[in-house]
C-alpha cells in the first residue's frame, strides 16, 4: 500500500466525523447531482411495475422497431418490446447484479482483511501472498477464467465479478486495520482482555468502514459495467432477460435501421455509471480524503 | 540497487507459482471428473480422446505430482492442446498475441500522451473553465461503457465519415480507433490522478521556493513538480495496464479484430478449457512482468523505495 | 431509353418472381467476362471445420471447398440435369444395382498426380476407413455398411459401384461433393490426419492455398491447368478469377460494414442490412433460397412432447407471418407449410397450396385449451404451466422446454420463445456453435431445436424422418411405420412422379404427427459489389460457385 495511511488519526469521535463528512459531501455539487440521479434510478428500479404499464418481455412483433412516440417513449426493440420498460427493468437487473457482486466481495474480503491486519504475522503474510496472486491477473481475466469453468449466465458473471474484486477489500480492510490497530483505544481494549473478535467488531470495524464504503461505491460501477460487457459479448445475461448489455448487443444489429435500441440502453448505462461514480467520488472526498480506497 | 531488483524478481516467483497453482486447481476444484467436465463442456464433436486428455492433464497421477508435471510442461512452453482448433495452445497464443500487444502498446501511448497533457493542463490553473471541463470529461470517460462507445465510433468514423478502415491488413490507421476506445478509461483516470498529484506537490515548500526564485510556472511544473508528482502516477499506470489487457477482450470483439481477447471469448463461449487456461496464464505472466518492470523503473526514479 | 427502362423493370420483376428458386447473382447479360481479380468474401466466422469433406460437419465447408473440387457426375443446380463430370459417362445396370463409370483421361490433381479409377477407389476407401468419417454425411451417402456392396476397378479408367438394393439416389450422390468429389490419394498419404487442416488437393478450378480456422480465413487460387469443366458452365478452361478468399467475420455489423465500405466484394449479411444495402450505389443484393427441409424439430423421446396435444399447442401458438414480418426476417424469410422448402418441392403447386390445409392456424386460445386438456395448468400464477396428472410426468413439473440454437437463429427463436410464453410454455433458448449443438442434438439433449437440413432433392428426407435414421439425422426420435414404408418405397422406385407422390404423403403424415413444426426459413442474404458477375448457387443453394464468376471494371 503506497498511499498515505495518515487518515482517521482524529477518529474516536465518530459523530463529528460523520457530520463533517456529510457537510463536505453536500458542498460537492457533482456528488449531489450524482446522488439525485442515483436515487432516481434506484426509485425507478424499485417502482418499475408502477412506472410503466408495459411488460419488459411482452412482444408485439408487428410493432417492432417503432420509433419513440407518445405510447412508447423510447420506442420498441426488434421484437416489439417496449424499450422504456426494458430499460427500467434493466436498471433492476444492473443494480441487483452490482450490489450482489460487491456484496460477495465485501463479505469475503473484509473479514479476511480485518483478520489479516489485526493478527499480522504469518497469517498476514500468507493472506497478502494470496492477494498478490489474485492481483496478478490483469483486468477481468480472472473473472473470465471463472466464467470459462462455470459457463455463460448472468449469475455466474455476477459471481465472477465479485471474486475479481475481493483483493481490493482485503487490502483496504487490512491497511485501515493496521492504521487503527496501534491506537490507544484499541490497545486498551486489548489490554483489558476483550476477546479479539469483540475488539475487531466493536473497535476496529467501525473505523475501517469509511474507506470500504467508498471502495464499495466505486466497485458498484465497475461490476455493473463488467457484467454488462460480458452480456454484450454473449457471456452474461441470456434472453429474454432485460439487461442493458444484451439490449445493446441486440440493438447494435439494427443500429442502421433504428437508432433507439442501440442508444437508449447505452445512455442508461452511462448515466447510471456516471451517477454512481460521482457519488463515489463525493464519498471519497468526504470520507477518505487521503485516497486509501482506490477501486479498479 | 541490484539487490533490490534481485529481491523483486525473487518475490515474483512465489506469485507466479501461485498463479499456476490457482489455474491448475481451478478445474479440479469442481466436483466430478475434470475429463468429464472438459469433454462435456468442450465445443467440438471433433473426436475427443478421453484417455489422451487424461494423460495430457496428468490425471492418472497423484495431485502434487500432477502439479509438478503441469509446471514442468508450462516451463517448457507447452500449454497443451486447444480443443477448439485442435492446435497447440502456445502456437495459437503466439499467433494472436502480436495483435493484442500492438493494440495495447498504442493504447498505453495514448494514455500517457493524452492523460499527461490533460492532467497537466488541468493542474496549471485549478478551477479554471478548462480544468472543470477536463475533469467533467474525465468523469464521463471513466463511466463510459467501452463496447457502446466502440460501436458508435465504428458507425461514425469507419462507416459514415470513413476516416478509418474497419477491416483489412494491420496498420497504424486501423489501430487508432480501437486503441482510443481501449485507452479512454485509463486516460481519464491518469489525468485525474496526475492533476491531484500535481496540485498536492505544488503546495509543498520546495515548489514555493522555486517560485520565489522567480522561475516561470512552466519551468516549475516541468522541472520540479512533475518529477515528484509522477511517482504515484507511475504505479497507477502499471495497474491500468492490467485494465488495458483485460479491456482488449471487449475492444477486440467490438472491432472484430484478432488478438488474445478475441481468442479468449471464443474459447470461453465454446468452453475450450485448455485454451482459456493457457490464455489466462500467459496474460498473468505478462502482467506480472510489466509490474516488475515498472517497480524497477520506479526504484530508479525514487531512491527512497529501494529499502522500503 | 424508355424501352431499356421498361426492359429493366421487366427484368427486375422477373428476378423478383425467381426469388424462390436458386438465382444467378446479377444479370450476366451484356458485358463480356474479364480475367483477373481476387474475390474477397465476408462470411460467418464459424469456419473451423475440416476441408476433408468426409470429416466436415458444416454445410458451408462443403460449399466453400467445392470450388476446389470436381465431382464424378456433375449436376446443373439451375435445371437439376446431370452432366459428365470427372466421369465421361455412367451406365446403370438393368437391375438398378450397379453403376459403371468411365472416367476422363486428361485430368490431373493439383499436386500433379493423375486422376484414374484407382484414385476413385482410394477416395471411397478413405470415406469408408477413416474413423473420423464414420457417421458423417459422406459415409451415409456412400452407403457404407448399408446399401453399398462394393466397388471395383475394371481398368485404369473404369470403375463399377455395386449396391445390394436398388438405390434411386446413386447418381445424385455421385454428383454430391461429399461422395463424388475426388481428392488426391497421394495427398491423403502425405498429410495423414492433417489432411483437410493443412492441405486439400482436388482437381477443381481453384487450388487450395490455406485454411486457418482460428483466423477464420480460407484462400484459394486459380488452377491454370483446369480444362475439364462440365458443359453446363458458361465457359471452359481456367476460371476468370485469379482466386478468392473467404474471410470469417463473426460480428454481423462488421460484415455489413465490410461490404458497405468496400473492403470485400461480397458478403453474407443480416436481413436488416440487406434491405438497406441492396439498392445502395455500386452494390446489389442476391437472395438465395436454400434447398432442403426441416424446421422446428421436436424431441419425441421427451414424455412431455409425446402428447400430440402439446405439440399441437406449440404449433397453434406460433404466428409464422408475424415472425417473417419481424425485423429479424424483414419479410425475406420463406414461410414454411411443410418440411420441404419451395426449392425442393417446386412452385407448381406451391407448398402453401399443397400443404397449407394441413397446417394449424395461429390460435393461442386453442393452444391454451389444448394444454389445459392435456393436464398442463398454471395454478401458481407465475405464467408457466405445471403438470397436473400428465402421464409419465411428475405432478408439478414446469412446462419448460430447452431450445438449442446457433447464434444466427437466436433472434428468431427469441420470437418463438415470446410466442410460447404467451400460452404458458417457458422456453430456454441456448446458443451453441455448430458442432457442439450437433453433438447435443444427436445425444437427444434438447426439447425443441431448429433443424434445417440442406439438400439437393427429396431423397435426404429419408435421413431426417426414417426411424432407422435415429439419431443421425432423425434427431427427434420420430418413427412411424407408414412413413418408413413410404420412404423406402420412394428410394426403390425410379419413377420420379411416384417418388414425388410418396414424399407428398410423407410430408402430410409428418404434419399430422407434428414431428417437426413448419415455421419460417431463413434465406441467405448476400450483398455484392455491382461489378461482381456470374456468381452461381451451388447444388443446395447455400453457397457460391465461382467458376464462371468475374469482376468487371
Amino acid at each position: 500500500m503506497r498511499f498515505g495511511l495518515r487518515s482517521f488519526e482524529t477518529s474516536g469521535k465518530q459523530r463529528g466525523l460523520w457530520t463533517d463528512a456529510f457537510r463536505r459531501y453536500r458542498r460537492n455539487k457533482g456528488a449531489m447531482l450524482g446522488m439525485v440521479l442515483l436515487l432516481l434510478i434506484v426509485f425507478a428500479a424499485i417502482m418499475a411495475p408502477w412506472i410503466t404499464k408495459y411488460s419488459p418481455f411482452k412482444q408485439r412483433i408487428r410493432d417492432a422497431l417503432s420509433p419513440p412516440s407518445a405510447s412508447h417513449i423510447f420506442g420498441t426493440d426488434h421484437l416489439g418490446r417496449d424499450l422504456f420498460a426494458r430499460i427500467i427493468y434493466g436498471a433492476r437487473t444492473s443494480l441487483k447484479v452490482g450490489s450482489i457482486a460487491t456484496g460477495i466481495a465485501c463479505c469475503i474480503g473484509i473479514p479476511l482483511g480485518l483478520v489479516s491486519g489485526y493478527y499480522s504475522g504469518w497469517l498476514d503474510t500468507i493472506m497478502m501472498r494470496l492477494v498478490d496472486i489474485l492481483l496478478a491477473f490483469p483486468g477481468m481475466l480472472l473473472a473470465l477464467a471463472i466464467m470459462a469453468i462455470l459457463g455463460p449466465s448472468l449469475s455466474n458473471a455476477m459471481f465472477a465479478a465479485g471474486v475479481y474484486i475481493i483483493p481490493d477489500y482485503v487490502r483496504v480492510a487490512r491497511a485501515s486495520t493496521l492504521a487503527v490497530r496501534e491506537m490507544d483505544y484499541v490497545a486498551s481494549a486489548r489490554a483489558i482482555g476483550c476477546p479479539s473478535w469483540y475488539t475487531i467488531q466493536r473497535h476496529i470495524f467501525p473505523n475501517v468502514l469509511l474507506p470500504l464504503i467508498v471502495l464499495a461505491s466505486l466497485n458498484l460501477a465497475s461490476t455493473i459495467l463488467f457484467v454488462a460487457g460480458l452480456s454484450f459479448l454473449g457471456m452474461g445475461a441470456q434472453p429474454p432477460t432485460a439487461e442493458w448489455g444484451i439490449m445493446l448487443k441486440d440493438g447494435r444489429l439494427y443500429l442502421r435501421q433504428a437508432w433507439w435500441p442501440a442508444v437508449f440502453p447505452g445512455l442508461a448505462l452511462l448515466i447510471s455509471l456516471l451517477a454512481i461514480n460521482m457519488v463515489g467520488e463525493g464519498l471519497r472526498n468526504a470520507l477518505d480524503p487521503r485516497g486509501l480506497a482506490r477501486g479498479r | 540497487m541490484h539487490r533490490y531488483i534481485a529481491w523483486r524478481l525473487l518475490i515474483a516467483i512465489p506469485t507466479l507459482l501461485g498463479v499456476t497453482l490457482l489455474i491448475f486447481s481451478m478445474v479440479r476444484l469442481l466436483p466430478g471428473d475434470p475429463v468429464d467436465f472438459i469433454v462435456a463442456h468442450s465445443s467440438h464433436a471433433v473426436a475427443l480422446d478421453r484417455d489422451l486428455i487424461r494423460r495430457q492433464l496428468g490425471l492418472d497421477l497423484p495431485g502434487p505430482v500432477q502439479y509438478f508435471h503441469y509446471l514442468s510442461r508450462v516451463l517448457r512452453g507447452d500449454l497443451g492442446r486447444a480443443i477448439m482448433f485442435n492446435q497447440s495452445v502456445s502456437e495459437l497464443i503466439r499467433r494472436e498475441l502480436p495483435y493484442t500487444v500492438r493494440l495495447a502498446a498504442l493504447a498505453i501511448s495514448f494514455v500517457v500522451l493524452l492523460g499527461f497533457s490533460f492532467g497537466i493542463l488541468a493542474a496549471l490553473k485549478p478551477n479554471s473553465w478548462y480544468d472543470s471541463a477536463i475533469m467533467a470529461t474525465a468523469v464521463v470517460g471513466v463511466s463510459m461503457p467501452d463496447f457502446w462507445i466502440g460501436m458508435l465510433f465504428i458507425l461514425a468514423f469507419c462507416i459514415k465519415l470513413r476516416w478509418f478502415p474497419l477491416l483489412g491488413p494491420e496498420s497504424l490507421r486501423i489501430l487508432i480507433l480501437p486503441a482510443l476506445v481501449l485507452a479512454l478509461r485509463s486516460t481519464a483516470i491518469i489525468a485525474r490522478m496526475l492533476r491531484s498529484s500535481l496540485l498536492e506537490v505544488m503546495g509543498e515548500d520546495y515548489i514555493r521556493t522555486a517560485r520565489s526564485k522567480g522561475l516561470r510556472e512552466r519551468i516549475v511544473i516541468a522541472k520540479h513538480a512533475l518529477k515528484n508528482a509522477l511517482l504515484p502516477v507511475l504505479t497507477l499506470l502499471g495497474l491500468q495496464l492490467g485494465g488495458l489487457l483485460g479491456g482488449t477482450v471487449i475492444v477486440e470483439n467490438v472491432f472484430a479484430r484478432h488478438g488474445i481477447g478475441y481468442l479468449a471469448v471464443n474459447a470461453i463461449l465454446q468452453r475450450d478449457y485448455p485454451l482459456t487456461q493457457g490464455i489466462v496464464l500467459v496474460m498473468a505472466v505478462v502482467f506480472v512482468g510489466i509490474n516488475l518492470f515498472i517497480d524497477v523503473v520506479y526504484s530508479y526514479v525514487d531512491p527512497r523505495i529501494r529499502y522500503g | 431509353m424508355s424501352s431499356s427502362n421498361g426492359k429493366m423493370i421487366r427484368m427486375s420483376v422477373l428476378l423478383g418472381v425467381m426469388l424462390c428458386v436458386a438465382l444467378v447473382a446479377g444479370p450476366v447479360v451484356g458485358a463480356d467476362p474479364v480475367e483477373g481479380g481476387h474475390l474477397m468474401i465476408a462470411f460467418y466466422s464459424s469456419i473451423q471445420d475440416s476441408a476433408d469433406l468426409c470429416k466436415a460437419t458444416a454445410v458451408y465447408t462443403k460449399m466453400i471447398v467445392a470450388n476446389g473440387l470436381d465431382t464424378l457426375i456433375a449436376k446443373d443446380p439451375a435445371t437439376g440435369q446431370y452432366y459428365p463430370g470427372l466421369a465421361r459417362s455412367w451406365k446403370i445396370s438393368p437391375d438398378g444395382l450397379s453403376v459403371t463409370l468411365v472416367l476422363r483421361e486428361d485430368v490431373t490433381f493439383h499436386d500433379g498426380t493423375p486422376f484414374n479409377a484407382q484414385a476413385v477407389k482410394a477416395n471411397f476407401d478413405h470415406i469408408a476407413n477413416t474413423p473420423d468419417c464414420a457417421g458423417k454425411e459422406a459415409y451415409s451417402k456412400l452407403g457404407v455398411g448399408k446399401s453399398l456392396a462394393g466397388y471395383e476397378v475394371l481398368d485404369e479408367y473404369t470403375i463399377r459401384i455395386t449396391y445390394n438394393q436398388t438405390n434411386a439416389r446413386m447418381v445424385e450422390n455421385l454428383a454430391d461433393p461429399f461422395v463424388g468429389a475426388m481428392h488426391s490419394p497421394a495427398a491423403f498419404e502425405r498429410y495423414g490426419d492433417d489432411y483437410g487442416q493443412k492441405a486439400m488437393v482436388g482437381t477443381g478450378p481453384f487450388v487450395f492455398v490455406e485454411w486457418t480456422g482460428d483466423q477464420g480465413k480460407v484462400v484459394f487460387e486459380r488452377n491454370e491447368d483446369y480444362n475439364w469443366a462440365p458443359e453446363f458452365y458458361g465457359h471452359q478452361g481456367p476460371a476468370y478469377l485469379e482466386g478468392f478468399t473467404v474471410q470469417g467475420i463473426g460480428d454481423p455489423t462488421s460484415r455489413a460494414a465490410a461490404i458497405e465500405i468496400g473492403d470485400v466484394d461480397m458478403a453474407i449479411v443480416e436481413p436488416t442490412d440487406f434491405i438497406r444495402l441492396q439498392d445502395a450505389a455500386g452494390l446489389k443484393g442476391w437472395l438465395q433460397s436454400r434447398k432442403g427441409w426441416g424446421d422446428l424439430s421436436i424431441n419425441l423421446s421427451n414424455p412431455i412432447l409425446q402428447d400430440l396435444r402439446v405439440r399441437q399447442a406449440i404449433a397453434h401458438a406460433i404466428d409464422k407471418e408475424a415472425i417473417n414480418e419481424s425485423p429479424v426476417f424483414q419479410e425475406l424469410g420463406e414461410i414454411k407449410y411443410c418440411e420441404f422448402t419451395e426449392g425442393i418441392w417446386g412452385s407448381d403447386p406451391s407448398p402453401k397450396e399443397e400443404f397449407g390445409k394441413y397446417n394449424l392456424d395461429y390460435d393461442p386460445e386453442q393452444a391454451m385449451a389444448l394444454l389445459e386438456e392435456a393436464g398442463w395448468k398454471d395454478t401458481d400464477g407465475d405464467g408457466v404451466r405445471e403438470a397436473h396428472g400428465v402421464e409419465g410426468v411428475e405432478d408439478g413439473t414446469k412446462l419448460h422446454l430447452l431450445d438449442l440454437v446457433r447464434d444466427y437463429e437466436k433472434s428468431s427463436h427469441e420470437i418463438i420463445q415470446g410466442m410460447l410464453s404467451e400460452v404458458g410454455i417457458k422456453v430456454e433458448v441456448r446458443v451453441h456453435d455448430f458442432a457442439t449443438r450437433e453433438t447435443l442434438l444427436f445425444e437427444g439433449k434438447f426439447d425443441i431445436a431448429p433443424w434445417p437440413t440442406t439438400a439437393q432433392s427429396f431423397f435426404a428426407f429419408n435421413e431426417e424422418m426414417h426411424s432407422e435414421s435415429v439419431p443421425f439425422y432423425n434427431i427427434g426420435f420420430y418413427g412411424n411405420p407408414v412413413v418408413d414404408a413410404l420412404l423406402d418405397g420412394a428410394l426403390a422406385t425410379t419413377d420420379p412422379e411416384l417418388q414425388r407422390e410418396y414424399y407428398r404423403l410423407v410430408a402430410i403424415q409428418v404434419l399430422k404427427d407434428l414431428a417437426s413444426i413448419p415455421t419460417v426459413k431463413i434465406r441467405n442474404t448476400w450483398i455484392l459489389k455491382a461489378e461482381v458477375q456470374g456468381v452461381k448457387s451451388d447444388l443446395m443453394s447455400v453457397g457460391f460457385d465461382l467458376y464462371d464468376a468475374w469482376m468487371g471494371q
